[in-house]
C-alpha cells in the first residue's frame, strides 16, 4: 500500500526526519490526502530487532556520527539520540506531560534574566489544549481520555513512600504513552524495565510501529530510510524546490519538493540548514536572523541513585512510571526560575551504574577497587534511582555550529555543540540534587549519589520559533521567517525549554503544523 | 548506557565487548594457559604473551574485586582484550607495554622487576595506582573493559541482582515488578 513517488515530483511534502516531529506530521499530513516522502538517514527496524539488552540496541538505535561537545558537555558524546526510522520515539521513557500555562509566557513570567535570551511562546495553553487532547489520544496516554495510570513499580514506591513522607503532594504513576491494557493495535505493558533500550512488545507509543504503518496505509506516504539529507535546495526568488540525499548505497540523490520540512533533532536540523548555506544565503538558509544553531537547551537534568535498607530491584518494570510534580511550579522564594520534575529511573544494568557512579558522582571511594565494589556495586539490588528534569535558559552562545576542517562519513562538516550553564540551571539542579537526597533518606536510604547529567536526551531550541523574525528561526506554525516553503517540525522549533518531557510538546506541535501545513497549500498560499 | 568515560571510543568499546561475546575454549589446548586450578577456564591466546595475560587478569580483579567470583569471568575478560588485542596493533601494544610497566616494584630510588602476578596484593595497587597516574591510557583500556566484560557476564550481573532479558519470561508483570516488602505502607 506504501506508496512511491518520482524524485522529480515536485507536488510532494518533503519531510527530513521520521521521529516525533517528522513521522507525526508525515502521518497527519498522509490522512489528509496530502503526498509525503519522508527521509530518514537511519535504518528501519521492526519489533524483531528490539531485544532486552542495553549494549545491543545502544549501538543499533544511537546516533553515533562524530560530533564534538564543547563546554560542560560530554566531549566525545555530547548528546544520546537515535539515528534510527521512529528517532528518538524508539528509545524514548514514554512520559508525556503538557507544559504549564506559564511555561509559554517564560519571558513575561521569569522576568529579565541577565545572560538569558528569554521569549514568551508566539502561541499560548489555550491554543495548544486542543491539539496536546489530540497527542494523548494518539499515544495513548494514561491519565487521560479516560486511559488509566500504570501501576507502580518498586522504583516508584520507594520514591512515592520518600516523596510522601517529605510532604510532596502531587506523586504519582505519571502521564506515560505505555498502554496499561491493550489498546489500538498495541498490547499492554509487561513492565519488561527495557523501554529505553526500545519496547520489546510495542506497548510504548513509537513512531517506528504507531505512526509509520497507518501512514503508509493512506497511499500517500513514502518512507525512504537510510537516506542522509545533505543539503536543502532553492530556486532564484530563495523558495526551497527540493533536497539532495546519499541513498542507502551511497547515491547523491535529489528529491523535489513543494514543501521541505526539517525533523532531525535539535543538532542536525540546523546543522542541514547550514550546511545549505548558498551564494543567495550565505549564512545559511532561514538564517537572516543569525539565530539559526542558537539557544541550545537540554533541560536542566541530574541523576540521584541511592541505596536503600533493602531490595529495590529496579530495573523491574517500566523505567520512568513514577512522579512527584510539587517542584514544577515556578516560585522565585527557591532561588531560581522555573521548575523541575523528579521521574524515576534506573541504571541500564549493573556495567552503566558500576561505570556512571563511580565516573560522574564525587561521594565514592573512587572509581574502582574493594571500597568501590563493596559501597557501590555490590550494593545494586539495593538502589533506587531518579531523574531531575527541569527547565534550563535559553542563551544565545550555546550553540550548534559547523566544525572548519572536520568531516564525517558523509562529507559534511562535524557539528560542534556548545553549551555552558547559567546561574538559573545550577541554583535549580542544586535545588534538586538536595531534596532528590531527601526523598531517599526520607525512605530510610543510607548514601545517595548525585550524578551530573549523561548525554543530552532532551535537545531543544536551535531554529526557536519567536513572534518577530529578528529574534528566532520560525514563526508559530514553525514555517521560517525567511522561507515560507521551509519548515522546522521537531523540538528545535522550541522558544523555550520548559520543565517537561518535550516528546508531547512535538506531537502537539506537529499536528497543528499539519493544519496549519494543508490549510496554506489548500489555499494556494505555498 | 555507561556514560562515565568521557570519551565516544570508549563508550562505543563498552557496548561493542558486551555484544561481542568472548570465545573461551572448552580445554586447554596446546600453548594454552591454565590459569586456575579448573583447566575449563583457559583459552587459547591470540596476541598476548603468557607473562601479559596472567597480569591482566590479576589487574581485572583488583580493579572490580568481587569475593563471590572466581577467576572464570576475569579470564573472559582477558579472553575479549586477547581477541580486540589480535585485531588492533595499537592495543596489544598497549597492553604488553603496560603489564610489563606494572611488574616493577619501586623502592626507594631503586626499580626492582617482580611480573605484576606474583606481585602481593598491596605492591600490585601501588603499580596500578602509578598506572592510573603514569600510564592512564593503558589503565582506563583495561577498566573500560572490565566493567563492560565483568559486569556484561549475565552470570555476574545475575549474581549482583540484575536479571537481563526480560521479554521471554513475560517481564516482570507476574514476576516481582512491585514485591517490595521492607517499606512501610504509605498513605
Amino acid at each position: 500500500m506504501a506508496r512511491t513517488y518520482d524524485l522529480s515530483d515536485d507536488s510532494v511534502v518533503v519531510i527530513i526526519g521520521s521521529g516525533a516531529g517528522g513521522g507525526t506530521l508525515g502521518h497527519e499530513l498522509s490522512e489528509k490526502g496530502i503526498d509525503v516522502v519522508c527521509l530518514e538517514a537511519g535504518p528501519r527496524l521492526d519489533l524483531g530487532d528490539i531485544v532486552n539488552d542495553w549494549g545491543e540496541m545502544g549501538a543499533k538505535l544511537s546516533w553515533n556520527d562524530k560530533r564534538i561537545g564543547t563546554g560542560a558537555l560530554n566531549p566525545g558524546y555530547p548528546l544520546w539520540v537515535c539515528k534510527t526510522v521512529g528517532g528518538t520515539t524508539v528509545h524514548w521513557a514514554g512520559a508525556s506531560l503538557r507544559f504549564q500555562e506559564h511555561e509559554w509566557k517564560a519571558r513575561t513570567t521569569y522576568g529579565d534574566i541577565a545572560g538569558a535570551t528569554l521569549l514568551d511562546w508566539p502561541i499560548d495553553a489555550a491554543e495548544m489544549d486542543p491539539y496536546y487532547s489530540r497527542a494523548e489520544d494518539k499515544m495513548g496516554t494514561t491519565g487521560t481520555h479516560g486511559i488509566p495510570r500504570l501501576p507502580g513499580n518498586n522504583n516508584y514506591k520507594v520514591m512515592e513512600y520518600g516523596a510522601k513522607k517529605l510532604g510532596y503532594q502531587t506523586v504519582h504513576t505519571g502521564n506515560m504513552s505505555i498502554n496499561p491494557e491493550p489498546r489500538d493495535g498495541r498490547p499492554g505493558c509487561l513492565q519488561l524495565g527495557f523501554c529505553m533500550a526500545g519496547c520489546a512488545i510495542g506497548a510504548k507509543w513509537s513512531i517506528l510501529y504507531s505512526e509509520v504503518p497507518k501512514a503508509e496505509a493512506t497511499g500517500h506516504f513514502e518512507l525512504r530510510p537510510d537516506s542522509m539529507v545533505v543539503r536543502i535546495v532553492h530556486d532564484d526568488s530563495g523558495k526551497a524546490t527540493g533536497v539532495e540525499y546519499l541513498d542507502a548505497d551511497g547515491n547523491l540523490q535529489m528529491q523535489k519538493a513543494r514543501i521541505v520540512a526539517v525533523a532531525g533533532n535539535s543538532v542536525e536540523t540546523p546543522r542541514l540548514l547550514l550546511n545549505s548555506a548558498s551564494s543567495m544565503f550565505p549564512d545559511g538558509m532561514a538564517n537572516s536572523s543569525g539565530q539559526v544553531g542558537r539557544n541550545y537547551m537540554r533541560h536542566l537534568t541530574a541523576t540521584v541513585y541511592a541505596v536503600m535498607p533493602g531490595p529495590v530491584h529496579f530495573d523491574r518494570g517500566t523505567q520512568m512510571a513514577g512522579i512527584v510534580m510539587d517542584e514544577v511550579r515556578h516560585d522565585d522564594s527557591r532561588g531560581f526560575a522555573g521548575g523541575y520534575l523528579m521521574e524515576t529511573l534506573p541504571g541500564f544494568g549493573v556495567a552503566a551504574i558500576a561505570g556512571n557512579v563511580g565516573g560522574m558522582s564525587i561521594d565514592t571511594p573512587g572509581t574502582w577497587g574493594r571500597d568501590y565494589t563493596r559501597e557501590v556495586i555490590e550494593n545494586y539490588r539495593n538502589m533506587a534511582g531518579m531523574w531531575l528534569v527541569g527547565e534550563d535558559m535559553p542563551q544565545a552562545d550555546n550553540r550548534v555550529t559547523l566544525h572548519d576542517t572536520e568531516k564525517d562519513q558523509y562529507g559534511l562538516p562535524v557539528p560542534v555543540v556548545h553549551f555552558d550553564e547559567h546561574p538559573n540551571d545550577l541554583a535549580m539542579r542544586n535545588h534538586a540534587y538536595r531534596m532528590g537526597s531527601a526523598v531517599y533518606e526520607a525512605a530510610g536510604g543510607s548514601k545517595s549519589y548525585e550524578l551530573p547529567p549523561f548525554p543530552g536526551t532532551h535537545n531543544l531550541g536551535t531554529c526557536r520559533m519567536s513572534a518577530n523574525a529578528d529574534e528566532g528561526v520560525c514563526g508559530s506554525s514553525g514555517a521560517t521567517h525567511d522561507i515560507p516553503n521551509l519548515f522546522i517540525s521537531d523540538g528545535s522549533q522550541f522558544t523555550t525549554g520548559a520543565a517537561e518531557n518535550p516528546t508531547l510538546t512535538i506531537v502537539a506541535l506537529a499536528i497543528r503544523q499539519a493544519e496549519l501545513m494543508a490549510e496554506a497549500m489548500r489555499t494556494n498560499s505555498i | 548506557m555507561d556514560f562515565s568515560h568521557l570519551s565516544r571510543r570508549t563508550f562505543l568499546q563498552g557496548t561493542g565487548t558486551t555484544a561481542a561475546g568472548v570465545a573461551i575454549t572448552g580445554t586447554l589446548g596446546a600453548g594454552g594457559i591454565a590459569v586456575a586450578e579448573d583447566a575449563s577456564w583457559a583459552f587459547e591466546p591470540k596476541a598476548l604473551d603468557e607473562t601479559t595475560i596472567r597480569g591482566l587478569i590479576a589487574m581485572a580483579r583488583q580493579l572490580y574485586p568481587h569475593d563471590f567470583l572466581d577467576d572464570g569471568p576475569y579470564v573472559q575478560v582477558v579472553a575479549g582484550l586477547d581477541s580486540s588485542a589480535a585485531d588492533d596493533a595499537d592495543l596489544q601494544q598497549t597492553l604488553t607495554d603496560g603489564v610489563s610497566g606494572l611488574g616493577v616494584v619501586v623502592s626507594g630510588d631503586a626499580s626492582h622487576a617482580v611480573p605484576f602476578h606474583e606481585q602481593s596484593r598491596g605492591l600490585q595497587l601501588r603499580a596500578m595506582k602509578r598506572a592510573e597516574t603514569e600510564n592512564n591510557a593503558f589503565f582506563e583500556a583495561v577498566r573500560g573493559a572490565t566493567l563492560g566484560g565483568l559486569y556484561g557476564n549475565p552470570e555476574v550481573a545475575a549474581a549482583l541482582g540484575f536479571e537481563g532479558s526480560a521479554v521471554e519470561h513475560g517481564g516482570y508483570l507476574d514476576r516481582g515488578f512491585d514485591d517490595i516488602d521492607w517499606l512501610p505502607q504509605s498513605s
